[in-house]
């Protein structure tokens, strides 16, 4: 039973696209097919003019690493590092040296108003302040697209909307393309187009005001 | 990358100290058990070992190894001086003596009769002159002794190091102490002391045959093997080079006793326990972290950069526990030299051990890093 079929899905440069759908409807294997960590059975996916499945694994893991950015659902910070480290580390992927990937990642951490955060360990901070840490190490090598996944399911709902603010604030001022997965219907408008899927197809593809809080219109 | 690698490990303490501890509680076992084994063997050798300048030993013919004498009549000496390519010989003697000090104490002492006339044979001396051995009554006592077992008695009824002049007596002869010496411990660690070879017959009386073994010179162009089948053939008597006759010793004292075993079983267990806890410390480490190194495929680390990152992890925790490890014996050994806890950690032993603590890191290493590399990178989204 194959994950995802016939899925024919044009993603516009600076949107953010919110893939939707209930659990097991192909949602995240979709998003690991355009990040390219999975490679198709068949069909292509192209990402920029290029086509990951056609690069070898290091040079797919370099392209990887200089046009995408990851916000996890569980954050995935390093708990053994500091905040600072942590975002610090897409830069250093890239073969920056520590003292500019370190100034750096304190600029990032402003921006998402971690400043004085940036000693502390992932544990002693809030679930929000996590998901800030996160998008500020997706942020920092100024991607072209970042991938969410269910980046406000773990938090309440008013860290949620502030999380989705700053997400959305950082990609418009940088235009980076946003791919979203989320359940969460409360931040729907935050999005410029929502595909839903179900059953591993795209059973539409509409914008934020053609949704209701209940459902579809 | 690297640092960050070295901030993963290092920041998960338990985990951390846990393998550096069990990596240096096993370099510190396996290296003590080592290093004792070094000073037993070496001091099975040592007499033979530290006489120089002597190219073949002379014993009995069932003498099999150095401190299994069975003495020869003082006419082998003369006969083996007969044989062709025989530069000189000279007798040496080796054997058991009670020694009294002033205030009545009584210690056996290992005694040494050295040839009078050349004295090769006698250690080198830290105090006095070697020819004044050849003064009447004259010992060399060996330092440690001198400070330990055989410490000159003091009016006050304390005791102090036995000096030059000092006196004692050996099987109730009167004996001066001429000299002293840096000697290698031997493995019974009783005092020795060295004297002239016919000094020997005064003092041993009571044996008909003292001579234990005629050290040998071959002459330069001399054919070894003929030299040792004409002493067998003609004499009956063995001759084995200096060599030969340390290696048989120390094969002799290998096979007749239990050390091997014991030690080696011990330093075995410590292996296999201590190498045991640290690598599958640090396997668990690889496994918790798996999620972690996903996340860096993710984001674009390639495998090689995360095989350097295991590496480093591997290599600089199983180094920094052996160094402790390390550090630990050498502190050890510097602490109790006084002691006479004889550990003799050689290069060779560092070595050996650093191989062996290498290559629990390396295989802890390595089943970690197999996992990694097959990670699928997508498991960052489950």
């Amino acid at each position: 039973m194959p994950a995802l079929r016939e899925i024919d899905l044009d993603i516009r440069a600076r949107e953010i696209l919110f893939l939707v759908g209930p659990s097991g409807c192909g949602k995240t294997t979709l998003i690991s097919v355009i990040a390219g960590l999975l490679r198709p059975d068949t069909g292509r996916s192209v990402l920029f003019g290029t086509d990951p499945e056609a690069l070898s694994p290091a040079t797919a893991a370099a392209f990887r690493r200089d046009n995408i950015g990851f916000v996890f659902q569980s954050y995935n910070l390093i708990p053994q590092l500091s905040v600072q480290d942590n975002v610090m580390i897409p830069l250093l992927l890239q073969g920056n040296r520590h003292s500019i990937a370190a100034a750096a990642a304190r600029a990032a951490l402003v921006a998402v108003g971690l400043g004085q955060h940036a000693d502390k360990t992932p544990s002693e901070l809030s679930g929000g302040q996590q998901q800030r840490v996160a998008i500020a190490r997706a942020i920092i090598h100024s991607p072209k697209l970042i991938v969410c996944d269910e980046p406000t399911s773990a938090l309440d709902h008013k860290t949620g909307q502030e999380i989705m603010h700053l997400l959305r604030g950082l990609a418009h001022d940088r235009g980076t393309t946003l791919i979203v997965v989320t359940h969460d219907q409360r931040i729907y408008d935050y999005a410029d187009r929502i595909t839903e899927m179900d059953d591993g197809r795209i059973v539409s593809i509409r914008e934020p005001a053609e949704w209701t809080d209940g459902g579809r219109k | 990358m690297l640092s960050i690698a070295w901030k993963m490990l290092a920041g998960d303490r338990a985990k951390y100290l846990s393998i550096v501890f069990s990596l240096a509680f096993t370099t510190l076992l396996i290296t003590q058990q080592g290093a004792t084994l070094i000073a037993i063997f070496r001091s099975t050798t040592t007499f033979v070992d530290q006489i120089n300048g002597v190219d073949m030993w002379v014993t009995d013919p069932k003498s099999e190894y150095v401190d299994d004498i069975k003495s020869m009549d003082d006419m082998a000496v003369y006969r083996v001086r007969s044989v062709p390519g025989v530069a000189w010989a000279v007798p040496l003697y080796k054997g058991s003596i009670r020694a009294q000090l002033p205030d009545g104490r009584a210690q056996s002492v290992q005694l040494i009769g050295v040839d009078d006339a050349t004295l090769i044979g006698a250690p080198k001396i830290t105090a006095g002159a070697l020819p004044d051995l050849r003064v009447a009554d004259a010992i060399f006592v060996d330092e440690d002794s001198a400070h330990g077992n055989l410490a000159y008695p003091t009016p006050s009824g304390g005791h102090r190091d036995l000096a030059v002049r000092d006196t004692l007596e050996l099987n109730d002869h009167h004996v001066v102490v001429m000299g002293k010496f840096h000697g290698e411990k031997t493995f019974a660690s009783t005092p020795v002391v060295y004297t002239t070879y016919d000094r020997v017959k005064a003092f041993v009386p009571s044996e008909r045959k003292l001579l234990s073994y005629v050290l040998v010179k071959l002459k330069p162009d001399a054919d070894v093997a003929q030299v040792k089948a004409i002493i067998s053939k003609n004499l009956n008597l063995r001759a084995r080079t200096k060599a030969e006759f340390s290696n048989e010793s120390l094969r002799w004292f290998i096979v007749n006793t239990g050390v091997i075993l014991n030690v080696g079983l011990s330093a075995i267990m410590a292996f296999v326990i201590g190498g045991g806890i640290a690598g599958m410390t640090f396997y668990n480490f690889m496994l918790d972290n798996q999620r972690q190194f996903a996340v860096l495929r993710a984001m674009g680390a390639s495998r090689l950069l995360l095989v350097r990152m295991v590496v480093l992890q591997g290599l600089g925790v199983t180094l920094l526990g052996y160094g402790c490890g390390i550090g630990g014996v050498a502190a050890f050994i510097l602490l109790n030299t006084s002691s006479g806890i004889d550990l003799r950690l050689t290069w060779s032993l560092i070595g050996a051990v650093c191989g062996m603590v290498v290559l629990v890191g390396t295989a802890a290493g390595s089943l970690g890093l197999r996992r990694v590399l097959h990670l699928d990178p997508a498991v960052v989204f489950k």
